[in-house]
């Protein structure tokens, strides 16, 4: 990466940050319009940075998707509506799948989409509806800590882009495209599964008569199925562990003791509405 | 032009542009189908004065929509509101995509598109996208199909919506379990995401999988029932509790956007049990219906078969849903959670145990474990005692109070 790539990249980072700062709600400090136009400054910065750096994106999709996403988060931060904070995470979500099948990782697509979007999401609607049922309460119009946690984010962003980018160059360096190709045939060497079980479907053909051939009968789906049920084993164990316990915590946690049929509860002083339950 | 046509992304295109057409077209009949039923279930006539047979109601109904008063009222959450319905109406849209309507097709045996194509030399998929997760892509689909729901019935601002709205999220988020793991009951049968391929392999050995897996089936018909909102699991628009449920704000288009969206998510959930366990466009003893008759009448002959097991699915649908009375909403989840999720749950620990020792496709093991699984519920069941709840435990305990036998209490 050229060291103008990379300062525009990190112009970027600043620019975002404090347009960042200042959309996030806050009566008095903050500047919706000034905010706007320096994340507009930014973002352009980021789009120059990525063209200089070359060869990353893959085309129109990934540049619209990708902003989809960043302006759908930057919403989810700033928007002083929960209900619509949720729907914006949701809008993130997809852009993030639809990022994920560009690089042909269409397992990961789903799955994103089938547990955040269709099931984790869908019940923070719920409880976001369920709890604000007299309109939005005025901590959500007014952000905490502004500085610190816009400060956090972006040298959090900037040291992953910065191990990112040095991954990227040596893989560069060895002699591949950092395409979906590569990632997947080091995935398929890594999982030590046959080289032939990965297919790379992402693979753009001129062809017509090749684009209308059969396709592959496996894909990534298999090969991730492979790497997880080997080499990762103890890992998805554990992870499944891990959750069977919250599940049992969750149980025990929310289970009451009901009284039984016909047992004469002590009733409740006047003015307390409701009945008590003492936890199980 | 010509060539661009007969390319599997050409093809793609038009395929989905008349897949769609034929599924909005089947979604204005669906009713007058649903009309028709109901009225043979109740003894009378039905539509009958719109066109012969009253088979115009659908266009006059289409009409009636369009024409209304699209009226937004002053309380709801405007962007929502509109939203809502264009949601559900996209999502329930596209679920059709990755469903194999018939086999391959040789696209040399096109008229006048492929006539200058060798035989064989270009095979077309007959499906508009081929993924290679392709049962998770419908699962994402009908599991964002709960915000259209949601949104509508929150937007709207109004009490009887929003319960209709939140009894609808909870039933999706409960029914989407069962459902998953009984399609994973299938895939791990027959060793493949890709539902051509499943179609394709139960055309070849000539067993469907209903054979194998036949309480798998019906535990996915159920959920079927459920995800489309349809009765017995119509909770979110009780009538007579909730006004209208979720859509009580909304009216002409909007409201019939949510219809549309219903009925077409009716008749992906169909086509979905069809190519999993009903064999897909396949019958027995038909040359036309094999994986080898590739040319365009035999594909044909394929979508109509299809489209024919669709209808009669969706005909159960119907007859269900005028047959047997609404659930009360803790019935419902009990059926959920204490029934079904165990029930799939056993069948695909039963399952990934037969693909252990390699009987997955064995007739004969599949059943012994599926009536294993079956008794099993029912022993559960017979054991446990009827739950107490609601109206029942009142009588209870005034029997209790008045000390007379339960038979005697009257309300």
């Amino acid at each position: 990466m050229t060291p103008a790539a990379l300062y525009t990249l990190y112009a970027a980072f600043v620019l975002g940050g404090t347009g960042l700062y200042f959309l996030l709600p806050n009566p008095d400090r903050g500047k919706p319009l000034a905010g706007a136009a320096l994340g507009a400054l930014g973002l352009v910065a980021l789009v120059v940075a990525w063209a200089l750096i070359g060869d990353a994106g893959t085309g129109a999709a990934f540049y619209v998707l990708g902003l989809v996403a960043l302006l759908c988060t930057v919403r989810v931060i700033t928007h002083p509506k929960p209900v619509y904070s949720a729907l914006y995470f949701v809008l993130t979500v997809l852009a993030v799948a639809a990022l994920c099948v560009l690089q042909g990782a269409e397992f990961l697509a789903a799955a994103l989409v089938i547990i955040y979007a269709g099931a984790i999401l869908v019940t923070y609607v719920f409880v976001i509806m369920l709890a604000q049922q007299s309109g939005p309460s005025s901590t959500d119009r007014r952000s905490r800590e502004p500085f610190l946690s816009v400060c956090a984010g972006f040298v959090t962003m900037a040291v992953i882009t910065a191990h990112a980018s040095k991954a990227l160059e040596s893989s560069v360096a060895a002699g591949g495209t950092p395409r979906a190709e590569a990632r997947l045939a080091s995935a398929a060497a890594e999982s030590g599964a046959p080289a032939g079980l990965v297919e790379d479907e992402a693979k753009p053909s001129d062809d017509g008569a090749k684009r209308s051939a059969p396709k592959p009968v496996t894909g990534n789906a298999m090969a991730l199925g492979g790497a997880v049920m080997t080499r990762y084993m103890v890992a998805l164990q554990l992870s499944g562990l891990l959750l069977l316990i919250a599940m049992v915590g969750a149980v025990a946690m929310s289970r009451k003791r009901v009284p039984q049929e016909g047992a004469v509860s002590p009733r409740a002083p006047l003015g307390q509405a409701g009945r008590e339950v003492p936890p199980y | 032009m010509k060539d661009f046509l007969v390319t599997q992304f050409g093809f793609s295109l038009v395929l989905a542009a008349l897949v769609f057409a034929v599924i909005q077209g089947a979604v204005a009949y669906c009713i007058y189908y649903e009309r028709k039923i109901a009225a043979w279930t109740q003894d009378r006539y039905g539509p009958n004065r719109a066109g012969p047979l009253g088979l115009l109601q659908p266009i006059a109904d289409g009409l009636k929509f369009v024409f209304k008063e699209d009226y937004i009222p002053g309380h709801v959450d405007k962007i929502l509101f509109v939203l809502a319905p264009g949601i559900m109406f996209v999502v329930c849209g596209i679920g059709f995509l990755i469903l194999p309507w018939g086999g391959q097709l040789d696209a040399s045996t096109l008229p006048w598109l492929g006539s200058h194509l060798q035989p064989g030399e270009r095979m077309l998929s007959v499906q508009v996208v081929s993924l290679n997760v392709g049962i998770l892509y419908l699962l994402a689909v009908m599991s964002m199909s709960v915000y259209g729901v949601v949104l509508g019935g929150w937007s709207s601002n109004n009490k009887y919506s929003f319960y209709g709205a939140m009894r609808a999220c909870a039933q999706m988020l409960a029914y989407e379990i069962p459902m998953g793991l009984t399609i994973l009951v299938v895939v791990l049968t027959m060793g493949t995401l890709r539902l051509e391929e499943i179609a394709a392999e139960q055309a070849a050995s000539g067993v469907w999988n209903v054979a194998r897996h036949p309480l798998a089936a019906l535990i996915l018909f159920i959920t079927a029932l459920a995800e489309a909102n349809r009765a017995p699991f119509d909770l979110a628009e009780a009538e007579q509790e909730l006004v209208g449920g979720y859509h009580t704000e909304y009216g002409a288009l909007k409201f019939g956007l949510f219809f549309l969206g219903e009925y077409a998510s009716m008749i992906t959930t169909s086509a979905l049990v069809v190519v999993l366990f009903l064999g897909g466009w396949h019958v027995w003893g038909v040359s036309a219906l094999t994986m080898e008759a590739t040319s365009i009448w035999a594909v044909l002959a394929k979508m109509t078969v299809m489209a024919g097991k669709v209808a009669i699915l969706i005909f159960v649908y119907m007859w269900v849903r005028w047959s047997l009375p609404r659930f009360r909403f803790d019935q419902l989840m009990r059926l959920a959670w204490k029934s079904l999720v165990p029930m799939s749950l056993g069948l695909f620990a039963a399952a990934a145990g037969l693909l252990y020792f390699g009987l997955h496709r064995s007739i004969a093991a599949c059943l012994a474990v599926n009536a294993v699984v079956l008794a099993g519920a029912v022993a559960v069941a017979s054991r446990g005692r009827t739950p107490i709840t609601g109206r029942q435990a009142n009588l209870v305990r005034q029997a209790a109070r008045n000390d007379v036998p339960l038979a005697e209490v009257r309300t």
